[in-house]
């Protein structure tokens, strides 16, 4: 039994996911500093919140431009497109072991390698955040950002506070995102393996021989 | 009580017919007059629609303007008397929930009258032909916005108009605001008079207050108890209540106001949803805990009887 160790991440994704992980913090700090507005003084100031808010807001825009290219420059972007065959019986087999095997310390179900870090369930997930949820946000947050541009009324709602609205409930839903995420994280060889794998780029894995795999007593 | 009397009203048919002796040159968009002693103009048409849609619609011209006016040439003798609304308004019961005394005594404690004297009246404000209620009555919000702020703006983006009144040059208003974000949207979606009045108990506080008063801070707006629900909205607020008891419909119709739209429902369910994610995830790392340790004591266990 040993530690096996190999480089994962390349140092572009490495700042990208640290800028964007430092961003998406302040956002949602700002964000319901927004929300839960109020003349209490336990408060960020409200226009430095807006401030704040927007400057990030723009910053995690230019990231995810920067992300999208290099995802489609370097390939890592395939890592995302889950196998079409058979997704819904790896989503399963996926979740089963995160409501079950995981308690008998069974081994994941799909060994991550450099040519597929992601295990079937995280694809499905970060495609649709990435490439939904995220420009979801990106957009509706231009659009009040500069509100001029926005359709004034659709289906008798002003189109504001259906941008404002979506916008919040986007924003809640990548808190919750957040969470989930933060937690897997800890699924790791060791709780901490994924976060130091993030950090330095090697990946580590409670590497254990081919015979024991299954045949726990 | 006070208030007995029913103002004295005419049949509409005779009223109409009865203006139109006036309307007749009135209506001439551009009947009017240089004045000799100050060179400024004098506007003295009146637009018939604007006028039979206005709160006073069904008046005869003459109800405020003498008799004498009926023939023309209009005696030369003829001076403008100085009406005030609560001429006619004080005791007429129908129109009590205005509550014009109250009105005027905030009009009396207002910039305008302290600074301005008798040369700021109820008309510098309220157009006697065209004078229209919005807040009380309408629905649509952004109407009553642009309603109300134009009332403002007649003299506060017209010069000429400011310095028939005062000597003192006005800065412009997108220079005196430039701390607010978003102009255009707020001019829009927030009116001068929720920012500038005192909170009064009249349906429209009336009580200009001196610029250093002025709301500055966001938040007395973008926060759960906004301002805007005792002023803006007071009304749609009151309906909301009246008509099934929840307050944020409307609003969340019109208008989101960062901060302060709040939707009951969705607020609730995004606290359980999060509660839940949060519980399911304390849940799960729990479980792990306690079988990772069973686990691993089952291991030793194993180990110390001699098993690999
Ligand atoms: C034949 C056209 C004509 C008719 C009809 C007419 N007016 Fe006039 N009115 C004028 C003209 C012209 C002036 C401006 C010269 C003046 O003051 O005489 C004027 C001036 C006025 C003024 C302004 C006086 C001031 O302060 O300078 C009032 C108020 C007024 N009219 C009311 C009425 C009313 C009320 C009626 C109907 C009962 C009426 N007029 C009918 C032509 C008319
Ligand atoms: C509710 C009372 C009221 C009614 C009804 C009314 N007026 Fe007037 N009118 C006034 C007042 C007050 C002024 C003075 C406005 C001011 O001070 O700027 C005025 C001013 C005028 C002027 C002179 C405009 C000026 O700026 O000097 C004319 C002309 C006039 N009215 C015509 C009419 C005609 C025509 C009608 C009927 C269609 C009519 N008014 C109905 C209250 C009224
Ligand atoms: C010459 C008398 C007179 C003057 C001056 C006058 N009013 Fe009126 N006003 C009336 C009469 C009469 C009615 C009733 C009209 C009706 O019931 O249709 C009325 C109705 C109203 C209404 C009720 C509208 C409704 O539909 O509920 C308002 C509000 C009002 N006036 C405001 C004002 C204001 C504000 C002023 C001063 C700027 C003013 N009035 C000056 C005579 C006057
Ligand atoms: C500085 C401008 C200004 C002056 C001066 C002014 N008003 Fe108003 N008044 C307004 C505005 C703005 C509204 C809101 C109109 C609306 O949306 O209904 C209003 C509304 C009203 C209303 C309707 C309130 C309600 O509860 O629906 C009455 C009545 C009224 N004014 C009476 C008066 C009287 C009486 C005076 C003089 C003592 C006066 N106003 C002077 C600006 C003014
Ligand atoms: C008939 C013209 C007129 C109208 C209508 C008018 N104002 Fe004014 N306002 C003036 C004048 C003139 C002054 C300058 C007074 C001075 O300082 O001499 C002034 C001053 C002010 C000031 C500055 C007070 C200060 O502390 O110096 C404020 C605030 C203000 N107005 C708000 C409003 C609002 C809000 C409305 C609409 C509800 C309004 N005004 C409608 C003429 C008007
Ligand atoms: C969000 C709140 C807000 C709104 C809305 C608003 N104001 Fe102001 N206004 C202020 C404040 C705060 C000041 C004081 C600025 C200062 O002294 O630097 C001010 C100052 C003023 C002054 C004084 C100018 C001077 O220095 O003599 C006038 C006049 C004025 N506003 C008119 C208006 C008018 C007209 C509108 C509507 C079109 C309006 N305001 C809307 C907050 C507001
Ligand atoms: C008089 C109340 C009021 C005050 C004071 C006020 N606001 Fe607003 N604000 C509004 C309203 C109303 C809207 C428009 C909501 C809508 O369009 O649906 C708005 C919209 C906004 C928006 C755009 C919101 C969006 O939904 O995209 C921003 C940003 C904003 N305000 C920032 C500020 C800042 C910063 C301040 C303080 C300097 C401030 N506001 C003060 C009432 C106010």
């Amino acid at each position: 039994m040993g530690i096996h160790r190999r480089y994962f991440y390349p140092l572009w994704l490495r700042l990208w996911h640290g800028l964007n992980a430092a961003l998406f913090l302040g956002l949602i700090f700002t964000g319901l500093n927004l929300q839960y507005a109020s003349a209490s003084a336990a408060n960020l100031d409200f226009r430095t919140s807006i401030m704040i808010h927007n400057v990030c807001g723009i910053a995690l825009s230019l990231n995810y431009l920067a992300f999208v290219a290099l995802n489609a420059a370097t390939g890592n972007g395939r890592q995302y497109l889950p196998r079409l065959k058979s997704i819904v019986g790896d989503m399963l087999l996926q979740a089963r072991y995160y409501l079950f095997g995981i308690f008998r310390g069974d081994p994941h179900p799909f060994e991550t390698t450099p040519q597929r870090k992601f295990n079937p369930l995280q694809q499905v997930t970060y495609l649709l955040i990435m490439y939904a949820v995220v420009p979801g946000a990106i957009i509706t947050g231009i659009g009040l950002l500069v509100p001029d541009i926005l359709v004034r009324q659709v289906f008798g709602l002003s189109g504001l506070t259906l941008t404002d609205l979506t916008h919040t409930v986007i924003g809640f839903i990548l808190s919750l995102f957040l969470l989930g995420h933060l937690y897997l994280a800890t699924t790791g060889a060791t709780p901490t393996a994924n976060f130091k794998a993030m950090l330095t780029g090697w990946h580590e894995d409670a590497h254990e021989p081919e015979t024991t795999r299954g045949t726990d007593p | 009580m006070i208030g007995m009397k029913p103002l004295p009203q005419e049949p509409a048919t005779a009223v109409t017919a009865a203006n139109q002796k006036c309307l007749r040159c009135h209506a001439q968009a551009t009947l009017g007059y240089r004045n000799a002693t100050d060179g400024l103009y004098v506007n003295l048409s009146v637009n018939p629609d604007e006028y039979r849609a206005s709160n006073h619609g069904k008046l005869t011209c003459v109800k405020c303007h003498t008799k004498a006016f009926q023939t023309f040439p209009h005696p030369a003798t003829l001076r403008r008397k100085q009406l005030v609304c609560l001429d006619c308004h004080k005791k007429d019961r129908k129109l009590l929930k205005f509550q014009f005394p109250g009105i005027l005594r905030e009009f009396q404690a207002s910039v305008h009258a302290r600074k301005l004297g008798n040369k700021f009246t109820c008309f510098s404000c309220h157009d006697p032909h065209s004078f229209k209620i919005h807040a009380r009555v309408s629905r649509r919000v952004a109407q009553t916005v642009l309603y109300d702020n134009h009332i403002c703006l007649q003299c506060h983006s017209n010069e000429s108009a400011i310095l028939l009144l005062s000597a003192k040059p006005q800065p412009s208003l997108d220079l005196i605001h430039a701390w607010l974000p978003h102009k255009e949207l707020h001019w829009a979606n927030a009116r001068c008079i929720d920012c500038h009045t005192a909170p009064t108990n009249t349906g429209v506080s009336h009580q200009i207050l001196p610029k250093e008063r002025a709301v500055r801070d966001c938040v007395r707006c973008h926060s759960s108890n906004s301002l805007l629900l005792q002023s803006l909205y007071k009304f749609q607020v009151r309906q909301e209540r009246t008509r099934d008891g929840f307050l944020n419909a409307t609003i969340l119709n019109q208008s989101y106001v960062i901060g302060a739209t709040r939707n009951y429902y969705l607020n609730v369910l995004s606290f359980v949803v999060f509660g839940l994610t949060v519980a399911g995830i304390a849940v799960h790392a729990g479980l792990r805990r306690h079988f990772g340790a069973k686990r691993a004591s089952e291991d030793e266990k194993r180990r110390r009887h001699g098993h690999p």
